[in-house]
């Protein structure tokens, strides 16, 4: 009798030990699981809140050059000249400051990219002569989104360097962006150096920019321009607009070709 | 037979196969995570490349992209919580293949952003992109359906263990 009644009591009592140890091993696998989750996530959060505060710094420097316009004052304006240049901070070909003529022309290049230099080597006579014809306005839209393709970040710097040219003597843009694009440095290499830019603005014709080249100035707003061109759907370089329009084939007869019909609709 | 030990405990190539496929995401994704943390902006403008998103959700996903990468990457290759980090790598890469596979569609001229970068390219690589991504999700979805594996800190390991009632 004593056998068959204690027998059931005592495999209870194993049962309800065996859950017991079952439940203990399952909530110490509860909490290590949410001890680890928990960690991951706070380490996600910190990592985000890390990349934000870089992304945002890359843009901090508030300065803007003069003689731009447009959101984040982005754009540089060539227009043709009316007379012949004046010596003074307002230059004719600056035409942030005068009424624009004929067919818009957006171009939005990055001073590292080869198919802009490219472009400008085949293109940029055309532009220059349709300029001066009266027949465009010219917007410059330069940008700095390859800071990949250097070990400097020559894309930054050089636009940096362009920005110091447009704010100081903007009728030296012209020469400065051709100078640029006619010593591009080859992708993968430092670029050019900042001795080297600074003689290049004084070779076209804005001299005195040793602080501002080399203090990265306007490195601030060279991000700034960049995120607004990506804002405005431009992720390729280069990027020409005639009228609004995208120029697709961008060679010299079919930019006459676009602008011709653009003028005439 | 005690309760402790469980019948159905994996054979040894599958937890060999779970190990190479945590390797192999691991890699991939600590790469690309890697890649794209130094450049943060760049990383905003290659997603709002894509065209998909909201601008209000683009910069967090451009901030946070490369954090969760290099997060599963290592949770991965430590073997840890690998059934959820394989689920994310798996999600990750469906999300990699949408946005990929949308952009080709739209004939947008982009450049993945996949491994840094992003935005600008003369000549896109959306096919090599999309097999890519794909084998890499067909890998995320066997981890996580078949998560024990070696060199794990897993608990879920090759060992007996108790059985989950």
């Amino acid at each position: 009798m004593s056998r068959t009644s204690k027998s059931p009591s005592r495999e209870a009592k194993v049962a309800a030990q065996r859950r017991a140890v079952q439940v203990r091993a399952q909530r110490a696998r509860a909490l290590k699981l949410g001890l680890i989750g928990g960690l991951v996530v706070a380490v996600i959060g910190i990592g985000i809140a890390i990349q934000a505060n870089r992304g945002n710094n890359a843009s901090s420097g508030t300065a803007s050059p003069a003689n731009t316009t447009g959101a984040q004052n982005s754009i540089f304006t060539v227009v043709a000249p009316e007379a012949t240049p004046t010596s003074g901070a307002a230059s004719p070909t600056s035409g942030a400051t005068k009424a624009a003529t004929g067919v818009m022309v957006d171009i939005y290049e990055d001073f590292q990219c080869p198919a802009c230099q490219d472009f400008e080597s085949k293109v940029g006579s055309t532009l220059k002569s349709l300029v001066a014809q009266q027949k465009i306005t010219l917007r410059y839209h330069p940008i700095a989104f390859l800071d990949r393709g250097s070990s400097t970040k020559y894309s930054t710097r050089s636009l940096n360097a362009a920005a110091c040219v447009i704010d100081s003597k903007p009728s030296a843009y012209p020469a400065f962006h051709d100078l640029l694009f006619a010593q591009q440095p080859p992708e993968g290499s430092a670029g050019l150096n900042d001795a080297t830019l600074i003689s290049l603005t004084d070779k076209a014709g804005a001299p005195g920019l040793n602080d501002c080249v080399r203090k990265g100035t306007f490195k601030g707003w060279a991000a700034r321009v960049t995120d607004q061109a990506s804002k405005e759907n431009v992720n390729s370089t280069p990027t020409v607009l005639v009228a609004g329009q995208p120029l697709t084939d961008r060679t010299p007869a079919a930019l006459q070709a676009a602008v011709q019909a653009a003028t005439k609709s | 037979m005690p309760w402790f030990t469980r019948s159905d405990a994996p054979p040894q190539w599958r937890l060999w196969l779970a190990t190479v496929l945590r390797l192999v995401l691991a890699g991939v994704l600590a790469v690309a995570g890697a890649l794209k943390l130094p450049d943060p902006a760049e990383s905003v403008r290659a997603v709002r490349a894509y065209q998909l998103l909201p601008e209000s959700v683009v910069p967090a996903v451009g901030y946070g992209l490369p954090v969760l990468e290099l997060v599963v990457a290592v949770l991965l290759l430590l073997g840890l919580l690998t059934r959820y980090a394989a689920g994310t790598a798996a999600l990750l890469m469906a999300a990699f293949i949408f946005g990929i596979g949308s952009a080709a569609a739209r004939g947008l001229q982009i450049d993945c952003g996949c491994f840094g970068g992003g935005g600008a390219v003369t000549t896109t690589h959306y096919t090599s992109e999309l097999v890519r991504d794909a084998a890499l999700l067909i890998a995320a979805v066997v981890l996580a359906w078949w998560p024990a594996s070696r060199f794990a800190l897993d608990h879920h390991s090759h060992e007996p263990q108790e059985n989950p009632s």
